[in-house]
């Protein structure tokens, strides 16, 4: 979604502020509360991280370029659990705990069995396609229609449009493409500048090099 | 820092654009009461239990934190057969250490030298190496580096205090997907008498980031 979320590129900002407390993990003690939620829902199966982060993108920009960081989360996630209901029968609440701390240390990998060979290589020149969904997607508008080339493959992983929708299964390869800053921004970037994107193989089309 | 108040004139700062002011006091303990009582719902219908999340924000509060990243680093300047490893599969290599967990399942290391500078963002939300780094900085969050990393990256970086020469190529990894990067940041000079601890600590969280170097020690600049 073309949401006030996708970042990249917005002029209308100022500097970068640093605080004294920028080392404070969370600075008020409800912040650590909504962090340990949102780590113990999906570890409880009531949504996944891709839904989180797609109800996190619908809040508005009162929430998501005024409000407090954690403010997001928690408007998502009382997103989530009015949609999904607070039915905690067939959740095992007792052994939740130790469950998550297990995540916290090993993860929870994305990767999945490759449908398919990859579509692309190393090294191709490829374009990020020129599409605008309405629902979640981790294709930054500032990289649509443009060429970049590809550097890495890195496996194939869960598609986060799929799965914000509920869809979990469906993996695709993920490509690293490194676009020449002046491809993104024209003249006012730095020739010596680049940006790199980790891209699923249904944003990419092939392009022919310059 | 007190709060402006959302109707009074705009900062007057002479920069570009404008700030966002902050949420109002009144706001704060709102957020709290509504983080309250979704938790007591949350355990009264059996979904979480207090201990679990008391675990989890522990676990990020004390034990996974930039020290983990730094002890990499230092392997990695210490032991170039690690550092190879490091950079051909970054979580391999960090597990080698002890160090995984989640948000550094597939984590990427990239690395700093003389010619090449990275630094990484995350343009979308906030995705960050946890394994390695912890949780991230609030000025990593922010609206504004979010937006200008990847545009005007060397602007940022000053504004940070990090000045890059002009003929330096600088790559700006913008974490939109499950990879999670880290930047292996250049050694500095005068630290070959040092052991890996003494390496460790001089290796910030803002090094690993790209948004600084590391210095040697008693080195001001």
């Amino acid at each position: 979604m073309n949401g006030w979320h996708d970042l990249g590129g917005l002029q209308a900002l100022g500097p970068v502020r640093r605080s004294d407390h920028d080392d404070e993990v969370f600075h008020e003690g409800w912040e650590g509360r909504v962090f340990g939620i949102s780590l113990a829902l999906p570890a409880q199966g009531l949504y996944n991280l891709n839904e989180f982060r797609a109800a996190r993108e619908r809040l508005g920009p009162e929430v998501l370029i005024l409000g407090e960081y954690y403010e997001r989360w928690l408007g998502a996630i009382e997103r989530l659990v009015e949609e999904k209901g607070v039915d905690g029968a067939g959740m095992d609440a007792a052994s939740l705990a130790e469950r998550l701390m297990a995540v916290v240390r090993s993860g929870a990998p994305a990767t999945r069995p490759a449908p398919a060979p990859p579509r692309f290589s190393t090294g191709e020149t490829v374009r990020a396609r020129n599409v605008h969904p309405a629902g979640h997607t981790r294709l930054p508008r500032y990289a649509r229609g443009h060429v970049g080339r590809v550097t890495t493959l890195r496996g194939c992983m869960v598609v986060p449009d799929a799965s914000a929708e509920g869809d979990d299964d469906v993996a695709e390869h993920l490509y690293t493409v490194r676009f020449a800053a002046r491809e993104l921004w024209g003249e006012v970037a730095s020739a010596n500048d680049a940006v790199c994107l980790d891209l699923w193989e249904r944003y990419l089309e092939p392009a022919v090099p310059a | 820092m007190t709060a402006p108040d959302r109707d009074s004139a705009p900062d007057p700062h002479p920069h570009h654009g404008t700030e966002a002011p902050e949420a109002p006091e009144a706001d704060r303990s709102d957020l709290a009461a509504r983080v309250a009582a979704l938790e007591a719902l949350l355990v009264e219908r059996g979904l979480v239990t207090t201990d679990a999340i008391d675990a989890v924000v522990a676990a990020y509060e004390s034990d996974i934190g930039p020290l983990r990243g730094a002890r990499v680093v230092a392997r990695a300047w210490a032991d170039p057969a690690f550092k190879a490893r490091l950079l051909a599969d970054g979580a391999a290599a960090a597990a080698e250490l002890g160090i995984t967990g989640l948000r550094g399942e597939h984590l990427v290391v990239v690395e700093n030298t003389p010619a090449v500078h990275n630094a990484v963002v995350c343009t979308l939300c906030s995705c960050y190496p946890w394994s390695v780094l912890g949780l991230p900085p609030s000025w990593y969050k922010s609206s504004e580096y979010r937006a200008r990393m990847v545009f005007e990256p060397r602007a940022v970086l000053a504004e940070l205090g990090l000045v890059l020469d002009d003929d330096v190529e600088l790559v700006v990894w913008d974490s939109n997907a499950e990879t999670r990067y880290m930047v292996l940041p250049e050694r500095p000079l005068g630290t070959d008498h040092l052991g890996e601890a003494e390496l460790a600590a001089l290796v910030t969280r803002d090094a690993m980031v790209g948004v600084a170097r590391v210095r040697a020690p008693g080195d001001d600049r």
